[in-house]
């Protein structure tokens, strides 16, 4: 109990991070997995990396550089540069693909070197500053503040765009907000718990929630307590069993998921 | 004296004038000297083949597409937003994965007067139970959307519609992938809309057996054209084989018509 104690009090910071971050990545991954674009979620996180390992490369605060990456990726994912000949996929891969080439070779030539970038690029719990913490804080507090006021029109637009439109609602707008809040919980997410458990965090939770629930609102609450509950699990685990974070982030949720999966076999 | 009150009373029931209108996607031309006015009252169905633009035309009456020539005027209470337009789009771009209930998706078609950041309040689930009472689905309330046969499906959809109140329902391809039995529930409702609550409809489908039976007056467009008249103006075997190139029969059973085509040469 001490020891629980003496680590709760080291690491107070770190897991007020994580559970910010899981909170508001299984929040929003409700809105990737029903719209379909799980594959855009992975690929930004990948870009929000890239502007981490940019920032080093050239000596300025990497949070900034996230997001600023991270907002660009999800304006490059809306457009269709190749018009017909290009599916948004094939633009979803080259951008996956182009940035986690770009942020090895950034880091690779980085003043500071690879391995003492690699941990805050790919997200070092231990590392995080309060500062850190507090910024997370606000920028979650924004994104669930809009999203509890706005509630209804993204469920709307997401899921019927051109009624939206036909009732003279800003369609267009809507969603923008809504890719713009969920690159900022990416981006944020990047720079405190990993690429590897932002990714786990946007996609499985909101699946355990569509398995456990037929009610919208009650995905979105199964989304986000699994979410924040199996982080901060494997927080504890990844600090007693001496193992990485992020992996054992990803390897909780897989567990809960699995659980979820058999619970709805049973009930039939 | 007579004669100025019939004619504010016409222009008071036109709801819609297209004017000469060109209609497009970038470059691409779609349609042009587009003519057509929606009265009140009209029950009309766009046809056309496959990719003619009867979908465009539809965009550009719901005021999501501007046209790139020409005009379209709304009546004063339709153009201020007094009045709203019930819009029912195609079923099948509806994805299923949203847990949805029918009061979810019906609730949907008050959310205009609900307005930014409001709640539902006790008027607003009387429409809804009222327009799902119009469409015979009130005991269907809780159920999941995606649980619905594609009937069911499109009776919520034209419940979501009638739930903001409209004048006017748009409705794109409404019997697309129903069975007979679907078909004929879907169009019984328009027409039990249109005849007993005085609704005006206008509905696009490539299904020409379907609006044959229901609608009243007919667009049919052929080679980026519209062509608007009356059911029986329009629909001609004349017309028909000129525009989808291939014979065809118009046979009249029990007083439905039936639109069959013949093999080249079987004439």
């Amino acid at each position: 109990m001490d020891e629980l104690l003496t680590t709760l009090s080291l690491f107070r910071y770190a897991l007020a991070g994580i559970v910010l971050v899981s909170f508001i990545c299984s929040y929003l991954g409700v809105y990737i997995v029903l719209k379909r674009i799980i594959f855009v979620g992975v690929a930004i996180a990948q870009i929000s990396s890239m502007g981490v390992a940019f920032a080093f490369l050239i000596g300025l605060p990497p949070m900034i550089f996230s997001l600023l990456f991270t907002l660009l990726g999800m304006l490059g994912m809306s457009t269709r540069p190749g018009g017909k000949k290009l599916s948004q996929e094939s633009i979803i891969g080259l951008g996956f693909i182009a940035a986690s080439a770009i942020t090895i070779l950034m880091m690779a030539k980085s003043a500071v070197g690879l391995h003492e970038i690699e941990h805050v690029v790919y997200g070092d719990i231990l590392a995080i500053s309060p500062l850190q913490v507090y910024i997370a804080l606000g920028v979650v507090a924004t994104i669930i503040t809009i999203h509890l006021l706005f509630y209804k029109e993204f469920v709307f637009v997401s899921f019927d765009y051109d009624m939206a439109r036909a009732l003279g609602i800003k369609a267009a707008l809507w969603n923008l907000l809504l890719y713009l809040t969920i690159g900022a919980a990416i981006a944020i997410g990047i720079m405190i718990a990993g690429n590897m458990m932002v990714t786990s965090a946007i996609i499985l939770p909101a699946i355990n929630g569509l398995v456990l629930s037929r009610r919208m609102r009650m995905v979105f609450i199964i989304s986000s307590i699994q979410g924040v509950a199996t982080a901060t699990i494997a927080f504890f685990l990844s600090y007693l069993l001496d193992i990485p974070y992020g992996p054992t982030a990803a390897a909780s949720s897989f567990v809960t998921l699995g659980f979820s999966f058999i619970a709805f076999k049973l009930r039939g | 004296m007579n004669l100025v009150v019939s004619e504010a009373n016409l222009m008071n029931k036109r709801l819609i004038e297209f004017q000469d209108v060109e209609l497009g996607y970038g470059r691409q031309v779609v349609l042009n000297h587009v003519n057509l006015n929606v009265e009140e009252g009209d029950f009309l169905g766009i046809a056309g083949p496959n990719g003619s633009g009867k979908t465009t035309i539809l965009r550009a009456l719901l005021k999501m597409l501007k046209p790139r020539r020409g005009s379209i005027r709304f009546r004063e209470d339709i153009r201020r937003g007094k009045m709203s337009m019930g819009y029912v789009p195609q079923r099948e771009f509806l994805d299923e994965i949203y847990p949805l209930t029918v009061m979810d998706v019906v609730m949907m078609g008050r959310y205009a007067s609900i307005g930014l950041v409001g709640k539902p309040k006790k008027e607003d689930y009387f429409m809804v139970h009222d327009a799902l009472a119009h469409v015979n689905m009130e005991g269907q309330a809780n159920t999941a959307f995606r649980d619905l046969s594609g009937g069911q499906k499109q009776r919520v959809l034209v419940a979501r519609a009638l739930a903001g109140g409209p004048i006017m329902l748009v409705l794109d391809e409404p019997t697309d992938g129903l069975d007979i039995a679907g078909e004929r529930e879907v169009m019984e409702l328009l027409r039990d809309l249109h005849e007993n609550h005085n609704l005006t409809v206008l509905m696009v489908s490539h299904h020409l057996n379907v609006m044959a039976n229901y609608v009243k007056k007919l667009a049919i467009i052929d080679e980026a054209t519209l062509h608007v008249g009356t059911l029986e103006a329009i629909l001609t075997e004349e017309n028909l084989e000129k525009i989808y190139s291939m014979k065809v029969k118009i046979f009249n059973v029990d007083g439905q018509k039936a639109i069959l085509h013949l093999e080249h040469g079987n004439g």
